[in-house]
């Protein structure tokens, strides 16, 4: 016994000591200030997405023609999407990345590995009339510190892409508001085309879909831009004008109703969706989507470049608004649609019974396009030791020069406009495309802006992004849920131990 | 005297060479046990010291460590929410458990002895049988969700047969049907799981007493059950405690068929995701050692009477 | 004069009947193994659309260039095919050999010799296999990462337990080894070393090559573990994993289907070659004491 005993002593010490050696690291690498050197190799990581690495190609070719001696290499792109939160925490021992350029999702929890880039956003590009950081709209400074660590290259436009090929063919017309476009949704199951052995439905999506892309800009264009961006701060602003952040009353913006309403009244109906959505892949369902299975498909700018198909057919529409906006702007839906009309331009008579005020928030409503400019970054890691050759590549990518290139190339706006005003060149771009610029260029933007701790440091809202979908159109009916009880439930997930975890993990208890 | 000194030197000589062959020998069990020791200090008892503080840790935003038991307290909360995956989680491992030990002994056994009995072409199945034990799961579920899936064979076989309703998400896609298509996995792939096993274990049966029972009279199921089941039963214990030991970690390929959509989550899966999926937060982890430790606490009372049990009341045959 | 005459036991009604439903089942699962594998090569053969609309029908053309396309086109981080396969090999047969060895080593030691612990480790080694312990990936997680052998060879280490099925297995082989050929050995002068590697442990290549081949075909499968810890050199059942979530799989479906049936090749192949060694060769064991 007492040799057992003796021997179970020894074994613990010997592990706690290890335990003491194991701790033992080298350099902290998110004290590691790297190096400002401008000249030497700039290992570029580039998230091999939906758009294809042309741009960075050309961008590279001219601009080590003008920097003799900074070489950028792509070469370790890959379609990776984990590639930054399994490498940007190493240090400079192990990861040798000096430029990430691609989805960093999340990257807000880990901006103690970042260079603030800042001094990106003051420089004049010279002879240029306008610093970086005004030619970009999409910048997002971190809520303690209001310092960037990020910036955005892509504002990709996303929406309702329709197939306008079917539209024409069977008279159908582009939804101007929900209502318009759950009455269509309603005459194309009526119609029960073929294609194939498949009756054509509405519409498609995929298991983690991009319904996003309409229920976001649904409840901002009901919020208002300004409410939807409190959400993201979970700040709530109470009617007698006092606020309260943190808080989970923001879960009950009447906006999120708003759109789920919308969303359920789409999707519920038998014959909405195509049938395999809810368990397809994004891939799967653009192929069948531009097979012509399915008439409308929540989708980006990218669909073109990442189905490798020209789809001169398809175009994405102006989200409709949201009926009940009008309702709480005390017009009639004929009155929104006449609104609309005009807004866009179709019509030069001003819609009868309707105030400027309205006018003005319809128009700012037709105009909130959600992008994924929130997820599309670049970043630099604090302990390069190329940082100074880096910011230089940065800051011709964000010239006009660079702005040009990447137009051309991936024939999109990226997020910084030129800064003469003007628009770039789309004569070579695919009619898809060019559609894409035109609602790029009236868009007002939302985009998740994940800058504050509690969605940052933990895993918030990934089920508002995934979940209304595939509840509203679960092949099994006893899993669906009504709009109110979905709204209902994600409002109760936000109380209780949930929302202290929430707290503690965000450090905001 | 010169005897003595002979004698003397022999000794020292003899003593000597028996010191040496002494630390030979303790070198030789010292380098066959290092590597092993070492590895069950440093991976087995620091890790597992590690984690059981680790479910006592959690980590805040303000990046402070903090000693708390509210790890547990969230799990036991958990249980009040509506689209928490907990109960689900519970309930599917333990049909996965169940399903899998009815493979794991049922099934194995049950063709490792037809095999045995030399059935017809039994040579060919031997091969067959054990390919999914050698091919990957990532393989295999690829395979497998295409051939199930909605323009699969098995949809159209199903539907002509027996006039099934094809579920219009697929099997893997509606939560009806997902969990009995993962069971569904486990069961075409493990039906012959431990085919090598009974097969040794079969074959280990001494010959003689087949043909004893044989002249007794002994008719087929009779030898299955009185003679060839307890001759076997050290294999089936042994495989029942190591399933029960890994009761909560039994599991299906959700990462890779459904990745816990349509209600097919379970422990080890969660645990799993906790700790790859860490974009956000650090706390999944210490959640997760959390979660592991209450699941461990549960099982080892159950592992040590089950084993109780089962020595006390069937006791091995030397053969 | 016919000394292999095959001996047809004669069936009772009731054991033919059953016999025969035993057939239909056996022979239904098998046919079902080759059907999914045979399809899975047909697959790789398709086009990606062809994949995508009708994955079932055979081939308009079938595309043998697919095949061939796998070994530049399919790349995870900068890792390609055949770097993939490097990584599987290196971690197979290494932690393979690191399990079998130090398996075989422990039981052998514990089985034969008495020394100070050699029945606290017999013990300790039984316990272990015993106590259920779930959780602690997080802990082993970020110990690997601590010591920095994650996306290293040296992740080998992490394979030299000896303990769980391998050391039962190895444990009762000895156990049941006479020692006289270890005492004549010793007589002829040899010391322990040679004892073991020249007498005792060719006795036991049988069942040590079963374990090895055993050991190889879990490792070279394993996604999990090179997913959390060889991140940055995935292995080909990472690799798979990987690509198929991945836009590269995005118009290449043919590509992920070539890939994965080219990945299980070289199994099959071994298993071909083995599998009489394979089923022949492990004996079963018991939890005693």
């Amino acid at each position: 016994m007492k040799k057992l005993l003796k021997a179970i002593s020894l074994l613990l010490g010997i592990v706690f000591l290890f335990g003491m050696f194991a701790s033992c690291k080298t350099v902290d690498p998110s004290q590691d200030e790297g190096s400002d050197a401008i000249s030497g190799t700039v290992e570029v990581y580039y998230w091999k997405s939906g758009v294809q690495i042309t741009f960075l190609e050309k961008l590279k070719e001219a601009f080590e023609s003008e920097h003799e001696d900074i070489t950028i290499d792509l070469s370790g792109a890959s379609a990776d999407a984990n590639v930054f939160f399994n490498t940007i925490d190493q240090g400079a021992s192990i990861n040798t990345i000096d430029l990430y350029i691609g989805t960093m999702g999340a990257f807000w929890n880990r901006t103690e590995y970042l260079e603030p880039l800042d001094d990106i956003l003051d420089y004049t590009v010279e002879g240029e009339s306008k610093p970086i950081g005004e030619k970009i709209s999409t910048v997002s400074y971190k809520s303690d510190d209001n310092r960037t660590y990020a910036l955005p290259w892509q504002e990709s436009v996303t929406g309702l892409v329709y197939n306008k090929e079917m539209f024409a063919a069977n008279g159908w017309d582009v939804p101007r508001t929900t209502n318009e476009l759950i009455d269509l949704a309603e005459e194309i199951r009526q119609a029960q085309l073929k294609n194939d052995g498949d009756t054509v439905t509405p519409f498609i999506h995929f298991a983690n879909g991009y319904w996003k892309y309409l229920i976001e800009p649904w409840w901002a264009q009901y919020e208002g831009v300004e409410q939807y961006n409190n959400f993201w701060a979970a700040k709530y602003v109470a009617e007698d004008g006092t606020v309260e952040q943190p808080s989970n009353l923001v879960w009950k913006q009447q906006g999120r109703l708003e759109a789920l309403k919308v969303l359920e009244e789409l999707l519920s109906p038998d014959g909405s969706v195509y049938p395999e959505s809810n368990s397809m892949s994004n891939t799967d369902a653009q192929a069948f989507f531009t097979n012509g299975k399915a008439a409308m498909m929540a989708n980006g700018a990218w669909l073109e470049t990442e189905t490798k198909k020209e789809l001169p057919q398809f175009e994405i529409m102006r989200t409709p608004v949201i009926s009940s906006l009008g309702t709480k702007l005390g017009i009639t839906e004929q009155q929104l649609c006449d609104t609309v009309d005009y807004v866009d331009g179709v019509t030069q008579t001003k819609p009868s019974g309707v105030s400027d005020e309205v006018i003005e928030q319809v128009r700012t409503a037709r105009s909130i396009t959600f992008t994924e400019a929130g997820n599309f970054h670049v970043v630099v890691p604090k302990y390069s030791d190329v940082k100074g050759a880096t910011k230089e590549f940065l800051k011709f990518m964000y010239s006009d020069e660079g702005i040009r290139i990447m137009a051309e190339n991936i024939e999109s706006m990226p997020a910084a406009k030129l800064s003469t005003g003007e628009d770039v060149d789309t004569s070579s771009w695919s009619g898809f495309a060019q559609n894409n610029y035109d609602l790029q260029k009236q868009a007002t933007f939302i985009y998740k802006r994940m800058n504050y701790a509690l969605f940052y440091m933990t895993d918030l809202e990934e089920a508002w992004a995934t979940q209304p979908a595939s509840v509203f159109s679960n092949s099994n009916p006893a899993s669906r849920m009504s709009a109110e009880e979905l709204f209902n439930m994600l409002y109760n997930n936000m109380t209780g131990s949930r929302w202290q975890k929430y707290l503690i993990q965000a450090g905001l208890d | 005297m010169i005897e003595g000194q002979i004698a003397e030197a022999g000794n020292k000589r003899l003593f000597l060479k028996k010191k040496k062959q002494n630390f030979i020998r303790s070198l030789f069990i010292f380098c066959m046990i290092v590597l092993p020791l070492l590895n069950f200090l440093v991976f087995y008892l620091y890790v597992n010291f590690n984690s059981f503080f680790m479910a006592f840790q959690m980590q805040t935003g303000k990046g402070e460590m903090r000693w708390t038991l509210d790890n547990f307290r969230f799990f036991f909360d958990e249980f009040r929410y509506a689209d928490s995956v907990l109960p689900e989680s519970i309930a599917n491992t333990m049909i996965t458990f169940a399903v899998n030990l009815f493979t794991a002994l049922v099934t194995s056994f049950l063709i490792s002895y037809f095999l045995y009995k030399k059935m017809r072409l039994s040579w060919l199945f031997k091969i067959l049988l054990f390919l999914p034990a050698i091919i990957s799961p990532v393989v295999l579920t690829r395979l497998f969700s295409s051939v199930i899936g909605v323009r699969g064979p098995v949809m159209d076989i199903l539907h002509i047969l027996f006039g099934m309703e094809i579920p219009s998400g697929g099997w893997l896609g509606d939560d009806r049907y997902a969990m009995m298509a993962i069971m569904f996995y486990c069961v075409w792939t493990g039906v012959a799981g431990n085919m090598i096993l009974f097969n040794g274990a079969l074959g280990r049966i001494p010959e003689e007493v087949i043909e004893a029972a044989k002249l007794d009279g002994v008719n087929w199921y009779k030898e299955l059950l009185i003679i060839i089941l307890p001759l076997i039963w050290p294999t089936m214990t042994t495989l029942i405690i190591m399933a029960t030991v890994n009761m909560f970690g039994a599991s299906g390929p959700v990462l890779l068929l459904t990745g816990g959509e349509n209600g097919t989550n379970t422990i080890s899966y969660q645990i799993f995701i906790k700790v790859y999926n860490t974009k956000g937060a650090v706390n999944p982890q210490n959640e997760a050692a959390a979660w592991g430790m209450i699941f461990s606490v549960i099982c080892i009372p159950i592992v040590f009477t089950l084993r109780y049990f089962l020595n006390k009341h069937f006791s091995e045959i030397e053969y | 004069m016919r000394t292999n005459v095959k001996k047809r036991i004669k069936k009772t009604p009731g054991q033919a009947v059953v016999f025969a439903i035993a057939f239909v089942i056996i022979a239904f699962f098998s046919l079902s193994y080759v059907y999914t594998l045979a399809w899975g090569f047909i697959a790789g053969l398709n086009t990606n659309d062809g994949l995508i609309l009708k994955p079932f029908d055979f081939p308009e053309k079938l595309l043998f260039v697919n095949y061939v396309n796998i070994f530049s086109e399919f790349v995870i981080g900068g890792v390609n095919f055949g770097m993939m396969t490097l990584n599987s090999l290196w971690l197979t047969l290494g932690g393979a050999f690191l399990e079998v060895a130090c398996a075989t080593g422990l039981g052998y030691v514990t089985s034969k010799y008495r020394f100070r612990g050699s029945k606290l480790i017999h013990f300790v080694a039984l316990l272990i296999m015993m106590i259920p312990i779930y959780g602690n990936m997080p802990a082993r997680y970020r110990l690997v990462y601590q010591l920095g052998i994650n996306d290293s060879v040296a992740y080998l280490i992490t394979y030299t337990s000896g303990i769980g099925f391998n050391y039962l297995m190895a444990y009762s082989f000895f156990k049941s080894v006479s020692w006289t050929y270890a005492e004549a050995g010793f007589i002829d002068g040899a010391n322990d070393f040679v004892v073991f590697f020249r007498i005792m442990l060719p006795q036991a290549m049988g069942p040590i090559s079963a374990l090895f081949v055993i050991q190889c075909i879990g490792i070279w499968n394993d996604y999990q573990n090179p997913l959390l810890y060889l991140r940055n050199m995935p292995t080909l059942a990472t690799g798979l994993y990987l690509f198929g979530n991945e836009a590269n799989a995005a118009g290449h479906l043919e590509l992920l289907m070539a890939g994965t049936m080219v990945s299980i090749i070289p199994i099959l192949v071994l298993y071909f070659i083995f599998n009489k060694a394979l089923l022949n060769e492990t004996v079963a064991g018991g939890i005693k004491g």
